[in-house]
Formats: structure tokens, C-alpha cells, sequence
């Protein structure tokens, strides 16, 4: 696929109507919170630009990330998906196997170095040499490194690649790794999630591809638009926590009524993620509104903070609330001043502001 | 009898004794002062005292079809009852309705990790806005805005949130319940709390919060390339 199509080419080739392009456009706006100014741009670049080319790896991972991925919302988005992934390479979704695949991703290193993207599902298990994830006859490591050195950007898809999910956990026997502890001069976007939320990885991906820049990225290298507030946040649950109506069993007439699963071990006041507000299944629900705590897929060492029924009780953890995202120093009280109340004030009415609507 | 398609959403007692009303599908003027000849109703009786059978006598649609043409009293009527306090000690005793409830719930947080015993409740900035009152509300496990409702406000069923607008921008409420307090919608600024160390502090911030909500932020400065191009400003190229 070395022709310079743009997106919409394809697109159109496909037997996309301009109406559905231009909705895409929009909504895809509108999921990346930059409002309705933005459609046109979008709608320019796809129009205008050179598809980029996009390489789909997979280490040590269950696919969970690929099947969430082209399950996403809008009918258009899979045909992103297909029109951008799968002429290059991608295990899950081409068609080509075994020396025809591994040539096709050795042409798109060579023609289109440096100008790629690299979304990596899966980590690399650095016991044994690596042995333990074999992808075509080398070990995984190697062929991640090697696709890495070449890439304009990197993707860590899912919570495998961004902070090692299940096979991490302790006593992680493999010692598998997230892949920014083995790749450490490229930028990486971590879409942490198991899987991400279908629309947050298409509207990454779209991010990246329209404004040719990384969207912008928390502390911990997540895209701020979705991981920058807490499931808790904007739970529609909440205002039973705040008014101290908890369920106290899975069937009694608390839980019944909707009450707040914070008690049966729900971990939204410490997960940072989009699920309460983008939602899933094309924004039907989300494991709370489904009666089941969230477990808090997307926050580092998941599988070890305890078990998932547990209350959050001790997890206190360092790595849970304090370390992450926006701590404000608004401890020891005589030594603050009114500056940074003021401060903490406006930046946490920011963080819950409607996007595009104070300006 | 209820249900009027186009009038003050069905309720009857909104419509002044005074008030000509119109019918929806053959725009017959039912007027109070001339009374119905066909129906025998006498002169001066308000459409809400009407008889059940009474039809409209042109094209027999039936009472429910007819809307306000033109009521001089309905402004005084759709007005809500003076249920926001106004006075400063009418505002004191919601902020203790609102105090006392919140003080039921600490109860059953204590004992729970995600509460900070450093704080303690306090309700900041209790004010009349928009024919509601609003405030922050400051509590060991969290800090919202809260919005209560007047009196003739129906709020949205509990758990679903909408947009409402404030000079500095719309933001997404939640409306729940409070024993105690009623139906109330509430956005949350922080939770858990384990970031505030004094409840000095946390009323502080508090309050700037809701200066910040109240304040219409300061329009960017329009730079004459961008206008003189037909662009808003500056802000429009960057992705935020």
C-alpha cells in the first residue's frame, strides 16, 4: 500500500457517503472534547492527508484491546480501523500470514521509517531472553525494539503495555514488562484499560493522525481528554456516595435501589478513566450502571491492589489516589496562600467544566 | 379537567378566570366576557369551570384542545411561589436544614477510608441564584456545588445528569436525593478529600470555587489577524 491516498480516498472507495464522513467528523470531535468548531479541521486533514501508516503489534496480551477496538461506536470508525490497520500489518485483522505478514512489516519499517505509528498491544517478557512470546520465530522483544527505532510515535494499547496488567502481577514469572521500561526514546501515549473504551483508542488515534501531534498527556502519560477525571466524578451513582447510601450486599434492597457499590469494593473515587461519562457498547453502560463496582482496570497494578470485592478500605496505596494526576499542594495550612486556594479553586472547576463551553 | 396541549403543560389552575383561549384545530376564540351560545354557558365563567362535556362548538374538539390566546394575569400566576428565601435569615435556616442533613450522613462515613477526619461539614456561600440556591458544600469525604431546587422545580429523575449553564461556562449536575433535604443536583469539585489537611483551606478554596462558577471569564483578546480573517481567536488553532 505505498499509494498516497488520503483517508477520505479511502473512505470513498469503501462506498462511505459524504453525509457519514462528515458525521464521523463530529462526533469524532466531540469524543476528543474539542467541540463543534473543530469538525471541519478534522474533516480537512482527513480530506487532505497522506494516510499514515499504522502497525498493530502484540506481545504478551489476550486481544482484549483489538476486540474493544473494532467494536467501536460508530459504524465508520471499524472502517478507520480497516482502512488504516489492516493494509499494514496487524495480527488480528489481515489477511496475510506467516512470511507474506512478516515481509509486509519489514516493507512498511523500510518505506515509511520514521513516519509510522506503532500501536503495541501486549508486553514483552524479558525472562528467559524473552522466550516466553515468540512472534515469528524471534522473540517479541526484538521485534518491538527494532519497530520502535523506526517509529514516529508510540501507542501503548491497553493496560498490558502501559503498566504490565495480569501477567505483571505478582509474582509476574515472566517478568513481563510495560513497554515503557524497555523503549525509552520515543514518545509514548499510554491508553491504559482492560481493554480501553473503543471510542478513547479511534479518538487517539484520530487525535494523532489529524493534528499530527500527541495529544495532550498527564503526568503519567496518559491523553488528558479521557484519563483526566476519576470514574467517581461524574458517576451517576454519586450522589448516593455523597449522601452516604451504600449497598451492603449484592442482593439486598440497597443495592436494589442503585445505592453507591463503594462498600462492595468499587474502585471509582481511584480511577482515573472515561468510562462514566464515554460509557461502553456505543454509550449504553458501564459496569456500575450494570450493577458491579468498577475494578479499576485502567490504574496501575490493578491485579494487586486486593481483591475486587474488597472496600477500598486499606488501599490507600501510594500508587492509588496521591500519586496520580493533579495533587495539589494544599496541605500544611498556615504555610499556603491565598494564591494557590484560589488556584485549586479554578483548576478543579476547569477540570469539570463542560469542554469549549466557558469560552 | 387537566391536560391542556398548549397551556402551561397541562395545568388547569395556571389559567386566569380572565384568560381567552383559542382551540388548536379550528382557532374558535373561546372568550370568558361573551360566554358560549351554543353551549349555554353565561357570560363571565372562566374556560376552567367549563362543564365536562362542553366541546368547542365550531368543530366539536374536545376542551383539552384549546390554548392561551392572550392571559394578562398568567405572568403574576407562572411566577413560583416565593419559595427561595430572600432574606438573610430565611438563607440561615436552609444553610442549617442543609447542615443537619449532611450531619445524619456523617454517621455512616465515619467509619469508612475514604473519610478525612481533619474536615468538617460546612456549607460556603449559601445563595439565591436563578430562583434556586446554590453553595458549595464542604464534607470530610467530598466537595460539591449544590444546587436546591425552588419549590414549583421539578428536577430530573435521580441519577441522570444535565447541563446547566453559569457565567463561566455549563456544567454537568447530578441530581439525587437527601433524607432530610429533598431533591437536590450537585457537581462534584473534589473526592475523595484526602488532599485538604484543615477545613480552613477547604472553605477557602470553596469559596473561590463558586466566585469562579458565578464570574464570566475574561473574552480573549481578539488579535486583528484572526478577525480580519474571519477567525474568532487565537484559541481556535490550538487543540486546547
Amino acid at each position: 500500500m505505498s499509494s498516497p491516498e488520503t483517508f477520505y480516498d479511502v473512505f470513498r472507495q469503501q462506498g462511505i457517503s459524504r453525509r457519514s464522513f462528515n458525521k464521523f467528523c463530529s462526533l469524532t470531535a466531540a469524543s476528543l472534547g474539542l467541540g463543534p468548531s473543530f469538525a471541519p479541521r478534522i474533516a480537512h486533514a482527513m480530506e487532505t492527508k497522506r494516510r499514515t501508516p499504522v502497525i498493530w503489534m502484540n506481545g504478551l496480551e489476550c486481544t482484549c484491546c483489538s476486540e474493544s477496538f473494532i467494536r467501536s461506536g460508530h459504524p465508520l470508525v471499524s472502517d478507520v480501523v480497516l482502512s488504516m490497520l489492516s493494509l499494514d500489518y496487524s495480527h488480528v485483522l489481515m489477511a496475510a500470514a506467516g512470511h507474506q505478514a512478516e515481509a509486509a512489516l519489514e516493507e512498511t519499517r523500510t518505506q515509511h521509517a520514521g513516519e509510522y505509528i506503532l500501536a503495541v498491544e501486549g508486553n514483552p517478557p524479558l525472562n528467559e531472553d524473552g522466550m516466553f512470546c515468540i512472534v515469528g520465530g524471534r522473540p517479541f522483544l526484538e521485534q518491538l525494539k527494532e519497530m520502535a527505532a523506526g517509529a514516529k510515535a508510540i501507542v501503548a494499547w491497553g493496560s498490558c503495555a502501559s503498566n504490565g496488567c495480569v501477567q505483571a502481577a505478582k509474582p509476574n514469572p515472566t517478568q513481563a514488562t510495560p513497554i515503557h521500561k524497555v523503549i525509552r526514546d520515543k514518545p509514548i501515549i499510554k491508553v491504559p484499560g482492560c481493554p480501553p473504551i473503543a471510542e478513547v483508542m479511534t479518538g487517539v488515534l484520530t487525535y494523532i493522525l489529524t493534528f499530527d501531534r500527541l495529544p495532550p498527556l498527564d503526568r503519567l502519560g496518559r491523553p488528558e481528554m479521557f484519563y483526566g477525571q476519576r470514574i467517581h466524578d461524574k458517576c451517576y451513582r454519586r450522589p448516593h456516595f455523597d449522601a452516604g447510601q451504600f449497598a451492603e450486599e449484592w442482593d439486598d434492597e440497597n443495592s436494589r435501589k442503585g445505592y453507591c457499590l463503594y462498600k462492595m469494593g468499587c474502585r471509582g473515587p481511584t480511577t482515573y478513566n472515561a468510562c462514566s461519562t464515554v460509557r461502553w457498547n456505543e454509550g449504553v453502560s458501564f459496569p456500575i450502571q450494570s450493577g458491579h463496582g468498577c475494578i479499576g482496570c485502567s490504574e496501575e497494578n490493578f491485579w494487586d491492589n486486593g481483591p475486587f470485592y474488597d472496600r477500598l478500605a486499606e488501599v490507600q496505596t501510594p500508587l492509588g489516589v496521591e500519586a496520580n494526576a493533579d495533587k495539589i499542594g494544599l496541605t500544611a495550612a498556615g504555610v499556603i496562600g491565598a494564591g494557590v486556594a484560589a488556584h485549586a479553586a479554578v483548576s478543579a472547576l476547569t477540570r469539570v467544566r463542560n469542554p469549549n463551553s466557558g469560552e | 379537567m387537566n391536560g391542556f396541549e398548549g397551556s402551561f403543560l397541562g395545568n388547569s389552575d395556571r389559567i386566569s378566570p380572565d384568560a381567552a383561549l383559542e382551540c388548536g384545530v379550528c382557532w374558535w376564540v373561546y372568550d370568558p366576557t361573551q360566554g358560549d351560545e351554543t353551549w349555554q354557558i353565561p357570560a363571565g365563567t372562566p374556560f376552567a369551570e367549563l362543564p365536562a362535556h362542553w366541546r368547542c362548538p365550531s368543530c366539536d374538539a374536545a376542551a383539552s384542545q384549546f390554548m392561551v390566546l392572550h392571559d394578562d394575569d398568567a405572568e403574576l400566576q407562572q411566577k413560583p411561589r416565593p419559595a427561595i428565601p430572600e432574606s438573610r435569615a430565611q438563607l440561615r435556616q436552609r444553610e442549617r436544614q442543609i447542615l443537619a442533613a449532611y450531619t445524619a450522613v456523617d454517621a455512616r462515613m465515619r467509619d469508612l477510608p475514604v473519610y478525612n477526619g481533619k474536615l468538617t461539614i460546612q456549607v460556603v456561600g449559601l445563595q439565591s441564584w436563578q430562583e434556586s440556591l446554590l453553595a458549595v458544600l464542604v464534607t470530610p469525604w467530598c466537595m460539591n456545588i449544590l444546587r436546591l431546587p425552588g419549590d414549583s422545580e421539578r428536577l430530573p429523575i435521580e441519577g441522570s445528569s444535565r447541563d446547566i449553564a453559569f457565567p463561566s461556562g455549563s456544567y454537568s449536575f447530578t441530581s439525587g436525593q437527601v433524607e432530610g433535604l429533598g431533591a437536590i443536583e450537585s457537581c462534584s469539585l473534589f473526592s475523595p478529600m484526602e488532599q485538604f489537611d484543615d477545613p480552613l483551606v477547604a472553605r477557602e478554596v470553596a469559596a473561590h470555587a463558586l466566585e469562579a462558577l458565578l464570574q464570566a471569564p475574561e473574552p480573549a483578546p481578539i488579535s486583528r489577524r484572526h478577525f480580519l480573517r474571519g477567525g474568532r481567536n487565537s484559541t481556535d488553532d490550538a487543540a486546547r
